[in-house]
Parts: structure tokens; C-alpha cells; sequence
């Protein structure tokens, strides 16, 4: 069973590998244990230790090409997982020249599912209209007309669009090349920075809040894109800033939390699980 | 249920290298790719009736920037102009923040094609607006009857016509009345083309009603007419809609901005009940006295 892990770079793909490996390998992942290793995890042991360290993934690390393909058991049933870690950066690449990679565009048809990743700390709380268009000056100034087919020469590209259309063109881009639904699961990296605040959300009402248009395109699609939002802090904190000091003699696994979509506490195999129970 | 969005070059009906498959693209749609929308679910064809520069591409980017608002009645499902979008959110942003560069651009899509895409849901309901943003040179070549309505396709097939008020040129005194001028010459083409058709719905659209507001010599003058010009239409179509709508107000702007209400209308189902005709405009209880009194002509 193969899952699309969809993320632009930095948003936390590789760094959720790194920590789904560590659960299932230490046993913090509930039920689904890991029958049989498949293939090289060179990169994902380096990421486990660079946690250890609390040292970030560095970009060498985040942005090769890699997989993780295990057999696990769930119950009774053993599932082989396929998950190929695409380049980030050659999803952004993709966005802008408005064509799709063969390598991703072939892996939409099979897929049985698919994790979309979205970094918290990178979604301004108010990325909602352009606060100059909404605030600046009475009344309305008026484009003398539209242009939308030469926009190169606004100074205006895709790669200007904010995370939120960036998601929601993926999306539909990739509903476009696939006939049957694709469960979504949303992950929200650097969860830790959101439980900083006061109250705490849930990350359903996190995405509702603070990413309203893919929120809003996620329901009025639920028929195509059934979907679950969750909340990872990977590394368990900032290691920049320094970690609490109740965690710093956790091991990486234990430090590392995630967050369901009603904002209860669970194991990083949720979406994992989820996905297996929405793709069948 | 979900339409499938066709790639760019598939829409644009141009030819795609066999050796790549495109994204949806950043153009805007001609009159078959919204056909082609059409033909897979509910919607609506929405002709703006204005004057260059009266506010409808405004009007068009708050309908879409609208939906990053938390908590709308009504969800954002999906736009096969999302980039198109994008650029002209992000260039109205430029021209509200005094950059030229993007006001002086001499055309539209270089193809032809004139039509934004916003589908809706509203409960188990989705509809698609298909926005045409024509140019306002051709409504002033109708009003002067240099042109017949019915030589513009997207008119003969719209769903909802609006008619657009500029409250910016409200406030030009020298101005003011071509405004309602040209209303009533559209009104007249309307009804010498047999137009709007019984399925077509009519909208008087006042934009910039802030502008309006700020300003009581143009609040008064309006005042004192906008209700005739309203009958006026309500004469041609009876279940003619009438809205005021701030769309570039800046936030401290006091009253509701009349997109979420311009919204309803574009998505109510042809034969939907009008809402209620618009009120007058009352002052604030603070309001200087000299600001209520009935406007009349400077002498």
C-alpha cells in the first residue's frame, strides 16, 4: 500500500519519518509493529540520531530523495507500507512550472492515500486577504483592467501565492489526474509552536482558524478527499530555544508527540492507521 | 459531486507537448471552457454591467479573498482560475499600495478569455460562479448604442446581470449624473433587446458605497435618487436585487461591506425571492446636523 507524502520543503515530511520510524522501531506506535524491514533506513537511523542530538535534519538530509517501505502488522492483518519522501524542493519546482513531475504524477493513480504537510510556524495567524486590500485607504482602487494570462509581467508568480492556495492548487491538480478519492491525511509540523499558545486548539479547528480556504476546500470535497487533521511536533520542542527541562532526558521517541484531530494525545501511527482504515 | 478540472492546455484549447502534463494554469476561462464547467454541475454566469475602472474586478478578487474569512456561510470548493485569482489579489495589493506598475497594463488576456471561476458550496449544494470580466469599454459602446447587448454572447447567456453604480464617480460632481445616465441608456438596451431573458436575474450593484458614505454632499445627492434609479429597474425586472457594496473599505469602516449579502444573490437558484429593498441611509447619532440636511444644488 503506497501513501504520497506531499509537502513543500521544510514542512516537516522527512522529519515525521524520522520520528514514525523511531515509534514503530521503539514500540510507541500502539498495535502496528514492524514485521520486516524493506529497504535501506540509513537515512531515517541518521535522522533518529540527529534527534538525539537535538540537532535538526539538515537539508542534505531533508531534501534527498528517499523512502520507507516496511511490512507492518496492524491486528491480525500485515500491510506493506510504501513511502517515498519526494524532494520538497521539486514540489515547489512543480508548482511554479505548471508541470507535473513524472515520478510524482505516477505515483498519484496507485496511491491508496496521501499526507500533506503544512508547517504551523509558517502560517501567519492573519494570512487571510491581503491586509492592504482589506484595510488601506477608502474605497477601491481599480486595476485599469484585468491580466491574468501574462502575469510574469505583474512581477507576479506562483510562487507568490500563499501556503494556503499553494495547498488547494495541489490538490486540485491532483484531483485532476486521479478518478477515485484520495484519503488526505493533514499533518500540522512544529505543532509545539501552536501548544505554546493559550487555549490550545484542536488542529481541526487549528486548519478551520488559520487556513481557511484549504479548510473550506477540504469540505466542500470530503467526497474526493476524505481527510483527518493532525497535530506532530517531530522533535518534541525547539531545540533552538532549548527544550523544557523535563525532556531533555527523553529519548527522541519519547519526546516527540502527536496530536488527533479533536486534540487528544496519540501515537504517530494515527495517520497512519487512519489512512489504511479510510483507503479500504 | 467534485467536477474534474481539465489541465491548462486542455481548457485553453491549445496544443500540450505529449511529454508533460500541465497544471491548471493562471489564464482565465473563454466561453467554452465555461461550458465545460457548466456541463458538469450547477451554475451561474454573472455579467458585470460597468464602466472601466467602476469597481467590478475589485468586486471580483473580495469574492474569492472573501473566503479565507473563518466562519462563511458559504465554502470554498474549488476554482479553475485559482492562480488568476491569486495574481490579481496580489495585484490589486500593489495598486491599493500606490505601485503604478500594475495599473497601466493596456490589456486582457491577450486569448480573449474573460471569465473567473468560483465554486461554492453551501450545504450538499455547489455552485459555479463563472464571473465574466468584460471590458467596460463595451457597456459605454452599449449605453451609447454603438453596440447592441445582444452582440455580446456572455450577456445573451447570463444568469445574473449586474448593473454597477460607481460610487467613486458619485463623488465628482461634474460626473455624477452621467452615472445614472448611463444606467438608465443600459436599462433601455436591456429592454430593446428583450433582455433579461425570464431566467436571468437583475442586480443594481452600488460599489465604493464607503466613498459614498464619507462624503455627505454625495451620500445626499444619491440619497435623493438612488431609490428612483432602483424603481427604474425594478420596472424591467421586478425581482431586481439592489446592494450597496464597500469591497475596498478599510477595516474601520462601520458598516457591513455588502459582499457576503452581493454573494447570496449570485448564488441563489433564478426565481429565488429578492430581499427586502434597501433601506435609506440613516446617520449615525452623532452625525453633524449640517451633514442631514437634504442635499441641494451648490449655488
Amino acid at each position: 500500500m503506497r501513501f504520497m507524502l506531499l509537502g513543500e520543503q521544510a514542512t516537516g515530511k522527512s522529519s515525521m519519518l524520522v520520528a514514525l520510524y523511531g515509534a514503530l522501531v521503539n514500540r510507541r506506535a500502539g498495535d502496528l509493529r514492524i514485521v520486516r524491514t524493506v529497504d535501506d533506513v540509513e537515512f531515517l537511523s541518521r535522522g533518529l540520531l540527529a534527534f538525539a542530538r537535538q540537532e535538526s535534519l539538515r537539508r542534505t538530509e531533508v531534501d534527498s530523495d528517499a523512502a520507507l517501505l516496511i511490512d507492518l502488522a496492524t491486528g491480525n492483518q500485515v500491510v506493506s507500507l510504501d513511502i517515498p519522501d519526494r524532494s520538497g524542493e521539486l514540489l515547489k519546482h512543480m508548482l511554479d512550472a505548471r508541470v507535473w513531475d513524472p515520478d510524482l504524477l505516477a505515483q498519484i493513480g496507485p496511491a491508496a492515500g496521501a499526507m500533506l504537510f503544512l508547517r504551523a510556524d509558517l502560517l501567519a495567524p492573519d494570512q487571510g486577504p491581503d491586509p492592504q486590500l482589506a484595510s488601506d485607504g477608502p474605497g477601491t482602487v481599480e486595476p485599469a483592467d484585468t491580466v491574468a494570462g501574462d502575469t510574469a509581467e505583474l512581477g507576479w508568480s506562483p510562487a507568490r501565492m500563499p501556503a494556503d492556495a499553494r495547498a488547494v492548487d495541489l490538490l486540485q491538480s491532483l484531483l485532476a489526474q486521479r478518478s477515485q478519492p484520495l484519503p488526505l491525511a493533514i499533518i500540522v509540523s512544529a505543532w509545539d509552536r501552536v501548544t505554546a499558545s493559550s487555549p490550545q486548539p484542536s488542529p481541526s479547528d487549528w486548519l478551520a482558524e488559520n487556513v481557511t480556504l484549504l479548510d473550506q476546500y477540504l469540505a466542500s470535497n470530503a467526497d474526493r478527499l476524505p481527510h483527518a487533521v493532525f497535530g506532530v511536533s517531530a522533535q518534541g520542542g525547539d531545540f533552538v530555544a532549548g527544550l523544557p527541562g523535563d525532556l531533555l532526558a527523553e529519548d527522541p521517541w519519547d519526546r516527540a508527540y502527536l496530536v488527533g484531530p479533536e486534540g487528544q494525545r496519540d501515537s504517530f501511527a494515527a495517520p497512519i492507521l487512519w489512512l489504511l482504515e479510510a483507503s479500504t | 459531486m467534485t467536477e474534474a478540472p481539465q489541465p491548462a492546455g486542455a481548457q485553453a484549447g491549445v496544443d500540450v507537448d505529449d511529454s508533460v502534463t500541465t497544471l491548471l494554469g493562471a489564464e482565465l476561462l473563454d466561453s467554452e471552457g465555461a461550458s465545460q464547467i457548466l456541463a458538469r454541475g450547477p451554475g451561474r454566469v454573472v455579467v458585470w454591467m460597468g464602466e472601466r475602472g467602476s469597481g467590478t474586478t475589485t468586486l471580483i478578487a473580495r469574492l474569492y479573498e472573501r473566503q479565507r474569512l473563518p466562519g462563511e456561510d458559504a465554502r470554498f470548493a474549488g476554482s479553475s482560475t485559482l492562480l488568476a485569482f491569486e495574481a490579481l489579489a496580489n495585484q490589486l495589493a500593489l495598486a491599493v499600495g500606490g505601485s503604478t506598475a500594475s495599473r497601466d497594463h493596456p490589456t486582457r488576456d491577450a486569448d480573449g478569455r474573460q471569465i473567473y471561476h468560483l465554486a461554492l458550496s453551501h450545504g450538499v449544494d455547489r455552485v459555479n460562479l463563472l464571473l465574466a470580466d468584460l471590458p467596460g469599454e463595451l457597456f459605454r459602446a452599449v449605453a451609447d448604442n454603438q453596440l447592441a447587448l445582444s452582440a455580446i454572447p456572455l450577456v445573451r447567456r447570463a444568469d445574473k446581470l449586474v448593473l454597477i453604480v460607481d460610487g467613486a464617480r458619485l463623488r465628482d460632481p461634474a460626473a455624477r449624473s452621467t452615472v445614472l445616465t448611463r444606467v438608465r441608456q443600459l436599462l433601455e438596451r436591456l429592454a430593446a433587446d428583450s433582455l433579461p431573458h425570464p431566467s436571468t436575474e437583475l442586480a443594481l450593484v452600488v460599489t465604493k458605497w464607503d466613498l459614498i458614505v464619507e462624503d455627505p454632499d454625495t451620500l445626499a445627492y444619491w440619497q435623493a435618487r438612488e431609490h428612483q434609479l432602483a424603481a427604474d429597474v425594478r420596472e424591467l425586472h421586478a425581482g431586481a436585487e439592489h446592494v450597496r457594496v464597500a469591497a475596498g473599505a478599510p477595516a474601520s469602516f462601520p458598516q457591513d461591506d455588502g459582499v457576503g449579502a452581493l454573494r447570496s444573490w449570485l448564488l441563489a437558484p433564478p426565481g429565488a425571492t429578492p430581499g427586502p429593498p434597501v433601506e435609506p441611509y440613516e446617520w449615525p447619532d452623532d452625525a453633524p446636523e449640517r451633514m442631514r440636511k437634504p442635499w441641494r444644488r451648490p449655488t
